[in-house]
């Protein structure tokens, strides 16, 4: 059951329980009302064959019960009168009914139906029993209570069909508030913007144009920043390029060239990986421009490349590629990716390590995982080992910037893929997680 | 319209920043070429359609946009068989784009002298000898068989893996000519991005010794500053 069902539920259903209570009270006064008419009518009947025995005596009184009994009251009323000894005098019934005592108002049953009765001795020593039946007022409460019962159940209905609309209209605009919100995170979200659906001024137009306001906000914020990051990359290479060419016409020694030209190719290494990661995060999971690629082969071809590096430092570089292992990528950037992974673990590691690049399919996913035997890192390093200029402080000494991680990441999302540091028993890996090319097109 | 000798002798140099057009015309000059400066690629290609060029420079921003662009219409001319494109746009998806828009080479800004002239030395060796559809290159008693994928010195063979075999094809396709790390990685490993440690210097060294184990003689040489050249001692070009 959605929240917006419950609320509107409850909102529908107050006014019954209010209405229900109502209905109670006004049922019990409508019971002690007739209840009340029908005693007034016993009294007022009582009265008259009072009156009657008292001005023209026992005679009158019999006859009239007698014309009573002959004609049959509209009412259904009983009447009986009996003599000092309890013969009965006149009447519509055979006999005293039972229950009935003089001087007191009982409930009865003649004929299985309700009666109210009361009866008086009069001043002969007479018994006089009058009985008025409650049949037409039970008719009346219960018709009462069914049309009420009626409109409660209309009411159920009601709220409940209302509760459903309202809750139906409620879920397909949340649903369409989240599907825009979830473009967001997808390739060129930036651009997304809310759905108008409803007249200026509401409370959700309101809630659509803030959260404009805030993805305007948000994408200005990106724009400036990427623009920033080409712009001191780009405009940096001008200037390096021009040393570099003076460095040349200047009479240097080898060894200092080579310096000097080794702190420049560093430099330059930095503000590619800085350009390359302000670029990726562009293009995250934009999937124009990529093209099947078998991440087993490519992975075969860098373990080649690395083997004897790792040789020459007393290291091994190993794999362990599973079939069917192709993701639709840029062969470049994952070749640079994995290049990272195992320079990372040539460069943290020592003679006798091992770097294993593990690559098998899982289902529709693809995973990477290179690993290493060497000493691993600290949890502190781990929380942060993706950002931006993250280093240990036992690697500090290493070359570096710390952005071979963050690029590594970046080159993952560039995939609409996921880079991790799983905890490990020993040593360290990274793991990458990408769909398979054929999940792409299910 | 000039001879085809002349047109061997003179490069086109588009570029707009008047530092990096003297160094591109420096390295041009001192690998005895002719550099011709061109500030902006409406202008280069006006210099194309009077005279032909061995090579052209071109700078990838330009005050009159993208040179990637147009590639195309200076092609047209008919007077530049190859491009090389130098930009500060550095990203590998600027390399294939502008590789995809008929660039023959990309060399990215800022970049040692060296570099630049081993990739001149290149493109203009491919288009002076055409590329090699020779089954069979030979430098004194060292043959390769480039189909058969085998390589000897006299009668013996000298047994190499897949990848050296390319890093000795490459090598023996520009003999006599200085290659970069940068291209050797490109070239034979198709990788285009720098990396960190010196996997070519490895490559490159163990290649040097076992051909030098197996002839007794040196083949591959360091050419300092650039990289290296491959081929008899005295063949540098």
């Amino acid at each position: 059951m959605s929240g917006t069902f419950r609320t509107a539920l409850l909102v529908g259903l107050a006014p019954l329980v209010f209405a229900v209570v109502g209905v109670v009270i006004v049922d019990a006064q409508l019971r002690g009302q007739l209840q009340a008419a029908a005693q007034d009518r016993l009294a007022a009947e009582l009265q008259g064959f009072g009156a009657l025995y008292d001005q023209r005596r026992i005679v009158a009184l019999r006859e009239a019960i007698a014309y009573r009994a002959a004609v049959g009251d509209p009412a259904g009323s009983h009447y009986v009168l009996t003599d000092r000894q309890g013969g009965l005098l006149a009447g519509t019934l055979e006999a005293w009914p039972d229950g009935l005592v003089p001087g007191e108002t009982e409930h009865l049953s003649i004929g299985g139906v309700r009666y109210l009765g009361q009866a008086e001795t009069l001043r002969g020593g007479f018994d006089l029993g009058v009985a008025v039946s409650l049949e037409r007022d039970g008719q009346t409460q219960k018709t009462m209570r069914g049309v009420f019962a009626a409109f409660g159940a209309l009411m159920l209905g009601g709220a409940l069909l209302a509760a459903w609309l309202m809750a139906l209209q409620a879920r397909a605009r949340t649903a369409r508030l989240n599907a825009a919100l979830g473009r967001v995170g997808g390739p060129g979200g930036m651009a997304q913007r809310m759905p108008r659906e409803d007249p200026p001024g509401t409370e959700h137009a309101a809630l659509a144009r803030n959260i404009d306001a805030m993805l305007d906000r948000i994408a200005h914020l990106f724009d400036a920043h990427q623009r920033l990051g080409n712009a001191v990359a780009h405009e940096m290479r001008t200037p390096l390029a021009r040393i570099r060419a003076r460095l040349d016409s200047l009479d240097l020694e080898d060894a200092a060239r080579a310096g000097l030209d080794e702190e420049i190719r560093t430099t330059i290494r930095l503000f590619d990986s800085l350009l390359s990661i302000a670029q990726m995060d562009v293009e995250a999971g934009n999937t124009a421009g990529l093209v099947p690629v078998d991440l087993s082969a490519l992975c075969e071809g860098l373990i080649e490349l690395y083997a004897p590096v790792a040789e020459d430092a007393g290291q091994t570089v190993t794999g362990n590629l599973g079939a069917d292992a192709t993701i639709l990528g840029d062969a470049q950037l994952l070749s640079q990716m994995v290049s990272n992974l195992i320079e990372n673990g040539l460069k943290y590691t020592g003679p006798g390590d091992v770097i294993t690049v593990n690559v098998q399919r899982k289902g529709v996913k693809v995973l990477l995982r290179v690993s290493d035997t060497g000493p691993g890192i600290d949890a502190a390093l781990r929380a942060r080992l993706f950002a931006p200029f993250a280093r240990g402080e036992a690697t500090r000494a290493k070359p570096g910037h710390g952005l071979g991680l963050s690029l590594v990441r970046a080159i993952a999302l560039r995939h609409g893929a996921t880079a991790r540091a799983p905890e490990t028993e020993k040593g360290f890996a990274i793991e990458v997680e990408a769909l398979h090319f054929s999940a792409r097109y299910q | 319209m000039a001879s085809e000798d002349e047109a061997q002798e003179r490069i086109l140099v588009v570029e707009d920043d008047a530092d990096m057009a003297a160094a591109l015309s420096n390295a041009c000059a001192e690998l005895g070429f002719e550099p011709v400066l061109a500030a902006s690629m409406a202008e280069g290609i006006a210099f194309a359609a009077r005279q032909p060029f061995a090579l052209a420079i071109l700078d990838r921003m330009l005050p009159d946009g993208d040179s990637a662009d147009t590639i195309a219409r200076l092609r047209a001319t008919g007077s530049v068989p190859h491009v090389l494109m130098v930009s500060a746009l550095a990203h590998a998806g600027h390399r294939v784009h502008g590789l995809d828009r008929g660039a023959d080479d990309y060399l990215a800004k800022p970049f040692a002298p060296e570099e630049l002239r081993a990739r001149i030395r290149a493109l203009v060796r491919r288009g002076r000898q055409g590329q090699g559809d020779t089954d069979f290159l030979v430098f004194d008693g060292l043959q390769i068989h480039v189909k058969a994928r085998t390589v000897h010195h006299d009668a013996d063979h000298i047994a190499l893996s897949p990848k050296e075999f390319d890093l000795i094809l490459y090598f023996a396709r520009n003999a006599g000519t200085p290659l970069s790390r940068m291209q050797l990685l490109e070239h034979v490993w198709n990788l285009h991005f720098d990396p960190q440690t010196n996997v070519v210097d490895v490559h490159v060294g163990r290649l040097r010794r076992k051909l030098q184990s197996q002839t007794g003689r040196a083949w591959i040489h360091t050419a300092r500053g650039a990289g290296y050249w491959f081929g008899p001692e005295d063949a540098l070009g």
